[in-house]
Parts: C-alpha cells; structure tokens; sequence
C-alpha cells in the first residue's frame, strides 16, 4: 500500500468506487463538483474497485464508496460512505491543509441520529425506573457519533 | 460491498422517535402484560433501522425516502 501511496505527490483524496453502486453514483456529482473548486490545490483520483481490484485491494478497501486522503505520500484519513457537498467541500478543505483532525469518519446525519438516539434512550431508560439496560444502549451510541478518522 | 442507506435523515430521527416512545412504553409499565412486552422488544425495531438508515422493507418494494439517484 505504502508504494502506491508515495506515488501521490500533491494532497490526494483517492474515491474508490464501483459503477453499480447506488452511493457512489449518488455521490459523484457533489465529488466532482467540489473536486474542481479545489483544482490546483487538491487532486481527486477515482479507483473502479471492478476495473483495478489488484489496486483497491492493496489499500485494503472493504466498502464503497470510499474516500482516503493521502498527503506527503502517506494516508492521513479515510471515510466509508457517502457525504454532502459541503461534508466533502471540508474534508478536500483538510486534505489541502494536511489536518486529518478536523475529518469525521461519521457523516452528520449519522451524527445527528446517533445523538438524538443515544439521548432520547438515556432519558427514557431514567424515567422507567430507571432501566439500566435503555442508558446503557444509550450511552453506547454517543462515542459512536464522535468518531474520528484515522489513518490505516 | 457498497454501504446502502435508503432512509433520509427526518426518516431516521422519525424512526428514532417512535421506537424509542414504543420502548419506554413497555419498560416504564406504562403499557403492561403481553402488550407491554412486544412494545418493549419490537420498538427496538425501528430504532435499530434509524440508526442504521436502512429499512429492510423498503429494500423489498424498492422504496427510498433519501435523495434518487438517476437511472436506478
């Protein structure tokens, strides 16, 4: 994986993708889009995961679609799943910077949901009783939805 | 392989919502016996496709309540 890496000069958001899937297709208006925005500062490559399975496998991708930001060579983050447009306008905003910490491997909907469930089951599991088993469920969902990405 | 979500986000927190008053229900004894119990088990149900963003059903009849992609 290193070697196909260092071949990625410039700060490089890599999109594996295959042409059946549903999210990608969804997705590559808004990639495109904010991939042109970003020209000059960040570069998009896009991997058929059907047509160069010898590539995708070697960056051990296991989802689609899958965005991996490489900087300097080396991979800095990745993300499984689609994003919005202005989810993907930050995360090429961070691939040109090089600040992996501000890339989230949960999309905000997966945030919003995640909390408003992890709340509303603490607050339920409180009033019926308590019922330890609904807070803990509930407490479960909230490290979930902070989720970070990280290399690798 | 792909990851699939055929729920919009007001979808999944109006999922959310009525699992989780489903489930209160039955484990605050507000709804008792039989009754009480299936609230308890099945609200899970609709919390569980929330949080997942994907509904089995509409998987079956080819429904989505998320953004169309054209020509599927």
């Amino acid at each position: 994986m290193a070697d196909l890496l260092a071949t990625f000069v410039k700060p490089t958001l890599i999109e594996v993708m295959t042409a059946h899937c549903v999210e990608c297709r969804a997705m590559q208006p808004d990639l495109d889009a904010v991939a042109k925005e970003h020209r000059g500062s960040a570069d998009l490559v896009v991997l058929d995961a059907t047509e160069e399975p010898d590539r995708v496998a070697a960056l051990r991708v296991f989802g689609t679609p899958t965005l991996i930001a490489v900087k300097s060579g080396a991979e800095v983050a990745r993300i499984t799943g689609r994003r919005s447009r202005s989810e993907l306008r930050d995360l090429f905003a961070a691939v040109a910077a090089g600040d992996a910490s501000a890339i989230s491997a949960v999309s905000r909907s997966d945030r919003l949901v995640w909390s408003v469930a992890g709340v509303l089951l603490i607050g339920a599991g409180l009033m019926s009783g308590p019922s330890w088993f609904l807070v803990a469920v509930g407490s479960g969902l909230a490290p979930y939805a902070l989720l970070r990405s990280g290399a690798g | 392989m792909s990851r699939l979500m055929n729920e919009a986000s007001w979808d999944r927190i109006a999922r959310v919502v009525v699992g989780i008053g489903l489930v209160y229900l039955g484990f605050s004894g507000t709804v008792e016996g039989g009754l009480g119990t299936f609230l308890g088990v099945f609200g899970f149900v609709p919390v569980l496709t929330g949080v997942v963003g994907w509904c089995p059903l509409y998987a079956v009849f080819k429904f989505r309540t998320n953004r169309q992609v054209a020509g599927v």
